[in-house]
């Protein structure tokens, strides 16, 4: 599975990243908006996983611009906030559901796997 | 201090703890994979070093932990704290610091106390300490961009008072324009901001502890 992480918790993502990749996962990280849509250019993932609060650029407007320029891929929400998990705002053609940190790392890659092959269905935080 | 002011930190501080406790599950989980992985040779070395860094990692994320837990405490203890009529300023500013870390960051704004000073005791309530710097904070967050924004408790003679400095990031002189001319106003209730010495910096002092 390709799989984007954008989020600017550095400490955070890269280790996200070294266990999906040790699951034989290809992860690409970046640390921010601008970041994250450059690395949709340059090659589109199976899925995109998006930090909500990030500097600048935050996840959310980061996620309009892919709703309109890539409506088919699946976007993961993630966020510190707990308030935010049950996905008010959210353009829901794509970003069906908002996790809540710290990840069950389980039910994680369940839903990465449920996005990519389309079976999206859950709503709502789990953490 | 107001409500608002405080539930803003706390919202802050547990936006940071989850942060944290993320870190802290991936770094636990990683070392975790690791330690599980049938390995020889060189990639056993290189294994044994990420799992000594991601140890390394768990390790600084509960140094953080207790940082933010000690500025909750201090919170949690606000109705006893309110009419104090003295608190440490460095210690506020630290805590401060902490507490805030994440709204600031959130709005581009990196905050920073110095962390090794000693005790600064002022004759001002440390709730109100807070709520000053908070709109101090604010200040800067209306001009947007990034700004660097520090805060150092100083004792001059026999005046306690807080250097704040405005340095680095794109829009320092908007936010230096933007804290002169006293902003504070209408806002802390008691204190003066007004500009320090040295260019970029302010001093923030009480009415009754103002620097000569």
């Amino acid at each position: 599975m390709r799989i984007l992480l954008a989020d600017d918790e550095r400490d955070f993502v890269e280790t996200l990243a070294e266990r999906l990749a040790l699951r034989g996962h290809t992860v690409r990280v970046v640390l921010d908006g601008p970041s994250a849509l450059a690395a949709l250019e340059e090659s589109q993932p199976d899925v995109l996983v998006l930090d909500w609060f990030m500097p600048g650029m935050s996840g959310l407007d980061v996620l309009e611009r892919v709703s309109v320029i890539y409506p088919a891929l699946p976007v993961i929400l993630l966020t510190g906030h707990g308030q935010m998990e049950d996905g008010d705002d959210i353009p829901q053609a794509q970003a069906r559901i908002v996790l809540t940190k710290p990840l069950r790392f389980e039910t994680f890659l369940e839903i990465l796997e449920d996005a990519v092959h389309g079976t999206f269905q859950r709503q709502g935080g789990d953490s | 201090m107001s409500y608002t002011c405080m539930a803003r930190l706390l919202a802050s501080a547990v936006h940071d703890m989850r942060n944290i406790l993320a870190v802290i599950r991936e770094s636990a989980g990683l070392a975790q994979d690791l330690t599980s992985l049938d390995s020889t040779g060189p990639v056993q070395e290189e294994h044994k070093k990420e799992l000594a860094s991601s140890l390394d990692e768990v390790r600084r994320q509960v140094l953080l932990a207790a940082q933010l837990a000690e500025g909750l405490e201090f919170m949690a203890q606000a109705d006893m704290v309110e009419g104090a009529a003295s608190c440490d300023l460095a210690r506020v500013c630290r805590l401060f610091c902490r507490m805030a870390t994440r709204h600031a960051r959130a709005t581009q704004i990196r905050l920073q106390s110095s962390e090794h000073e000693e005790p600064v005791w002022a004759a001002v309530s440390p709730l109100d300490v807070l709520q000053a710097l908070l709109d101090i904070l604010d200040v800067c967050i209306a001009v947007g961009g990034r700004v660097d924004l520090s805060f150092t408790a100083a004792r001059r003679l026999h005046d306690e008072y807080v250097e704040v400095r405005v340095s680095g990031g794109e829009n320092t002189a908007l936010a230096l324009s933007a804290l002169t001319g006293n902003p504070l106003q209408d806002k802390s209730c008691q204190c003066l901001l007004r500009p320090g010495s040295e260019a970029g910096t302010f001093i923030l002092v009480w009415r009754s502890k103002e620097v000569a």
